[in-house]
């Protein structure tokens, strides 16, 4: 199998799973006891109210036929009006979804630029103090709930010692830059605002460190068990009886095939992260996703919802097929096994 | 057999994070079961107030400070441990049973039976736990902690389905299953008296851990107000309720936090030691 039938059978397998998720989330939405229109109006709605919206949401209809509707409206970008903000979904999605991309992308870059450097120093230096703190943090990073991370994270640098700034995504003192794509640091680059691209940048720093956190210790934990096994391995000796440089063998020949299993895992730290981003979210008052989310669900917004599920595993899954493509590159022998 | 003299505990025992995870384990469940005995003030778990000790920092009588109306943070800690627990338990007796059935029939059987129950055990680890449990309880009528559980069991099960699927194929070629078939013992037989005791060292290291897990997502959920509702004193909720005050009270929600910290350390311990014990990897 070459390259190119890997990419594509991998895209097949993320498209199938998606109209998985879309089944089971759709089944979900429909299957639960209560009418759906009666929850969202509420016990007050006259009986012709509940009949009016059970009409325009097609609740009548039978449950192929709905999912058969919510498909072909799914791929006219339609996710229907909500509920809540008697807005279109997609209108909702595309302004508080950038923020949350933003912060988890982020969460994601100082994981790596955090957790693998500590992993590399703590094998290199073995049970040093480097190494000690990087266990004590992968093992507190796990047990910690991220809602937890970012109160001790705001105490300590926001009020204890305050030198950064807490809550949105930056100062409302500054004007906004104009919205293009809806990620502060590139609109704000593209129109040459560096003003608005640092004072943004601070404003990440906090819940994207609250978020990154659990998975820095994974990271640094992975890196530093596979780098020792693979100056285990004989090349390493071989290089070594060449006397190369002991910086060339380590980028060259050890960090490359050590970092795969790490690679890896970061896709499913990910997954993780986009559940934590929604606790992180709420406590550091971030207009994204998960402000929409927990308030779509309190008030019964049944196309929020399953907007919201959607667009967050959609997500998920792109994070997924790149991060197998990213292993892919680092281990070209993947495609000739199977 | 004596436990205590077996090699397994003696190998337990010589990890010293292990045995202080047990310590930890053994006391947050004594102090749960025993809560209204130990703790200082009972009466304050409901909705009790007493305005003239309201938002008192840590002290000797209050050793965790009390809250905005009064109630003595401590006890409403250790009370909040028992729903912690008792979330934990509830949700892993719904998941686990279902996971494991599945894996055994999935892994066993084979065919088309592997090939469907797989498929839907892979969609269902392709949405993120947490965000499942949240589409989950927003779709129920209004949050409340049964609601949790089931939303939790909903997001876990498949996790057991895969690991027992794995155990179970790599088992299922060993020359006893063979003999059991040729004798003519029944599916059911083979999957569960048969395959199933070679999963229990990984399912019991597996449960260990994610009791912890459950706990921390289930305080998640209600940090969001999505769980017990009050004056139910759940973990979650009081470290909420503390967050929107920070910094001047901040014991509000800084002890509550700890204390989820404290008991997912110490399953997670518990789960490592045994992770060493059993020789498995989960």
């Amino acid at each position: 199998m070459n390259t190119l039938q890997y990419f594509l059978r991998r895209i097949f397998v993320s498209i199938i799973v998606f109209f998985g998720v879309s089944i089971v989330i759709f089944c979900l939405a429909r299957l639960i006891p209560g009418d759906p229109a009666r929850i969202a109006l509420g016990p007050f709605a006259t009986d012709e109210m509940v009949e009016q919206l059970r009409e325009t949401l097609h609740l009548n209809e039978s449950i192929f036929i709905q999912y058969g509707i919510f498909i072909e409206k799914l791929f006219q970008g339609d996710l229907g009006i909500s509920t809540y903000t008697k807005r279109p979904v997609l209108v909702d999605i595309v302004s508080y979804f950038p923020a949350t991309f933003e912060l988890v992308l982020m969460s994601g870059l100082l994981m790596i630029l955090i957790g693998m450097p500590l992993g590399i120093l703590s094998g290199k230096f073995k049970n040093s103090i480097i190494d000690n703190i990087a266990r004590l943090i992968s093992l507190l990073g796990v047990v910690t709930p991220s809602f937890l991370w970012a109160i001790i994270l705001m105490l300590i640098f926001a009020f204890w010692f305050p030198i950064l700034p807490v809550s949105e995504r930056m100062n409302e003192a500054l004007d906004p830059p104009t919205l293009v794509t809806g990620l502060l640091l590139v609109d704000s680059l593209l129109e040459g605002n560096f003003k608005v691209f640092g004072d943004a940048f601070l404003h990440l720093i906090l819940p994207g460190l609250a978020i990154a956190l659990p998975a820095i210790g994974n990271v640094a934990r992975l890196t530093r068990t596979n780098l020792s096994d693979v100056y285990e391995k004989q090349y390493i000796e071989f290089a070594k009886s060449y006397s190369f440089s002991e910086y060339r063998i380590a980028t060259k020949y050890a960090l490359k095939p050590a970092s795969i299993p790490t690679v890896t895992i970061i896709g499913l730290d990910f997954a993780f992260m986009l559940g934590n981003a929604f606790l992180v979210e709420t406590v550091f008052v971030w207009p994204g996703m998960a402000k929409y989310g927990v308030e779509v669900i309190l008030a019964k917004d049944l196309n929020g919802i399953i907007a919201t599920a959607l667009v967050i595993t959609t997500f998920f899954l792109i994070i997924n097929m790149i991060v197998d493509f990213v292993v892919l590159l680092l281990n070209p022998r993947i495609t000739t096994k199977d | 057999m004596n436990l205590f003299k077996s090699k397994y505990f003696y190998k337990f025992s010589r990890n010293p994070l292990s045995v202080v995870g047990l310590v930890i384990v053994t006391t947050i469940v004594i102090l749960s079961i025993f809560a209204p005995f130990i703790t200082p003030f009972p009466e304050h778990v409901g909705p009790f107030t007493d305005f003239a000790n309201k938002s008192k920092p840590p002290s000797s009588t209050y050793i965790f400070g009390t809250d905005k109306i009064g109630r003595d943070i401590f006890t409403r800690v250790i009370f909040g441990y028992r729903i912690s627990l008792t979330l934990g338990i509830v949700v892993l007796a719904i998941a686990v049973p279902i996971g494991v059935t599945m894996g055994l029939c999935a892994g066993y059987v084979g065919k088309k039976t592997e090939m469907i129950l797989m498929r839907i055990t892979d969609v269902f680890l392709a949405i993120p736990a947490l965000v499942l449990a949240l589409s989950i309880i927003g779709l129920l009528d209004r949050p409340n902690l049964f609601y949790t559980m089931i939303a939790v069991s909903m997001a876990w099960w498949p996790w057991y389905t895969r690991l027992i699927y794995n155990i179970t194929r790599s088992v299922k070629t060993e020359g006893y299953i063979a003999a059991a078939e040729i004798m003519g013992a029944s599916k059911m037989h083979i999957m569960f008296r048969e395959i199933l005791p070679n999963c229990l060292p990984s399912l019991l290291t597996k449960i260990t851990l994610d009791l912890g897990f459950v706990i921390l997502v289930g305080s998640s959920l209600s940090f969001l107000g999505l769980g017990a509702q009050p004056p139910t004193p759940d973990l979650g909720t009081m470290v909420a309720k503390g967050a929107s005050v920070l910094p001047d009270t901040w014991w509000f929600s800084l002890f509550p936090g700890f204390a989820i910290l404290i008991v997912v350390l110490g399953f997670n311990l518990v789960g490592d030691g045994l992770k060493d014990m059993f020789d498995v990897d989960v």
